[in-house]
């Protein structure tokens, strides 16, 4: 998704277009900077605003995700600290200074910072002298079936249509309400709704009576007359 | 087909698309079917999806679903946060006076629910005159009170509360000295 952002602004290059933005990731006249799509987040209509922050998103993520990596070495906190840093961005927009490098040295620079915040904070762990309560060790047997079953539903999920797979896991997985999940997959709700019902659907007839729930975990279901 | 088959029917369709958590079902339809779920065919149709659920949480994570899904997190909470950070983007119609009633459960996930305005306390237009009255008034009761203080004194009338003011019959007036009426400089 490339969004053309056409900025106005009444002070003219004093603010957005710094000499170095030009010279930013995208060199390319038809893509608009780092620094026009901060401008444009700053000051243009929500629209707009929107575009252009989506742009910035599709444009730095995944390296502010590896950096965050880097650091705290676990998928979910990865998420969260790139999440805040891009939200971080989005709310100081207009005061933020873009050189040469565009908007990517700043967010490094954000992302890193709230990485090692995270990882203080998980050091600072209380140590007690009481262990803490792991449960019975899973019998081999029933870790040999549970391993199967999941082989099975991986690669059923894996063989529904890439549409349903991808609306099933942004529902079930990432939990994603419908709008959302219509939003980032450019469909209606109303669509969302039925890749849903015939991904479930199909998963149902894949897997009934080969897993351990068997006939009484997935019923095969009357079809609608 | 009964009534109840067409609910089943309906219910099972419901499951196909939310699953078995029911904090994933749209109200309208929570509502709808929650007498319901205690029916042996209906309890049997939830349980079905909800090892379907099951099953779903061992899929292995998906890294370029799980971007997408972090990309639209993000797009959607910077949306939230600009409400929060601009109140007055989306609140243009809460004005003084404007009465907010909290959301009725029965209510909750209704589209277009917004505030509704009761009863405004205050009409467009310059608020100074009322301020000017209220600010006069407090001025008037600063002056009678004190008018009345000063003739109290000058009868020899305690004011209130006699037993608690023993201690202080022989004190001077507060802000007042024995003999001038004004402070004298070693009591500055």
């Amino acid at each position: 998704m490339r969004a053309r952002v056409k900025v106005t602004t009444g002070d003219g290059a004093s603010k957005g277009s710094t000499g170095g933005s030009r010279l930013a990731p995208a060199a390319d006249a038809d893509v608009p900077s780092d620094a026009d799509l901060l401008l444009a987040i700053a000051e243009v209509s929500a629209a707009g605003s929107d575009q252009a922050f989506a742009t910035l998103l599709d444009r730095h993520l995944d390296r502010i995700l590896m950096v965050a990596r880097a650091v705290v070495r676990d998928e979910s906190e990865a998420e969260d600290i790139a999440q805040e840093t891009f939200l971080r961005l989005w709310q100081g927009a207009g005061r933020i200074e873009v050189g040469a490098g565009g908007a990517v040295p700043w967010l490094v620079r954000v992302a890193r910072n709230l990485a090692i915040d995270r990882r203080r904070r998980e050091r600072r762990v209380e140590v007690t002298d009481t262990p803490p309560d792991s449960g019975a060790p899973p019998d081999q047997l029933d870790r040999l079936v549970a391993g199967e079953e999941q082989g099975r539903i991986a690669e059923a999920v894996r063989g529904l249509p890439e549409r349903q797979r991808t609306a099933l896991l942004l529902f079930h997985q990432e939990e994603l309400a419908l709008a959302d999940i219509g939003e980032a997959m450019g469909a209606s709700a109303e669509a969302v709704e039925s890749l849903l019902a015939r991904a479930r659907r199909s998963l149902r007839t894949l897997l009934s009576g080969q897993t351990r729930d068997g006939a009484d975990g997935l019923p095969p279901r009357r079809e609608k007359r | 087909m009964t009534e109840r088959e067409d609910r089943h029917e309906r219910f099972a369709a419901m499951l196909d698309v939310y699953g078995a958590d029911p904090d994933r079902w749209p109200p309208h339809l929570f509502r709808e079917f929650a007498p319901w779920l205690d029916e042996p065919s209906m309890a049997a149709t939830l349980a079905g999806a909800a090892a379907l659920d099951r099953l779903l949480t061992e899929v292995p994570r998906d890294a370029e679903v799980a971007r997408m899904a972090l990309r639209q997190r993000i797009l959607a909470k910077s949306r939230s946060r600009d409400v929060l950070e601009n109140p007055a983007v989306e609140t243009t119609d809460v004005r003084v006076g404007t009465i907010i009633a909290f959301e009725h459960e029965r209510d909750r996930g209704r589209e277009g629910s917004r505030p509704q305005r009761v009863r405004p306390l205050t009409t467009d237009g310059p608020h100074w005159p009322v301020a000017a009255l209220m600010a006069a008034c407090l001025c008037l009761g600063i002056f009678a009170g004190l008018g009345a203080s000063s003739l109290q004194q000058d009868d020899g009338v305690t004011v209130a509360s006699v037993g608690l003011l023993d201690d202080f019959e022989d004190a001077p007036p507060v802000g007042t000295t024995d003999d001038d009426g004004m402070f004298g400089e070693d009591q500055i």
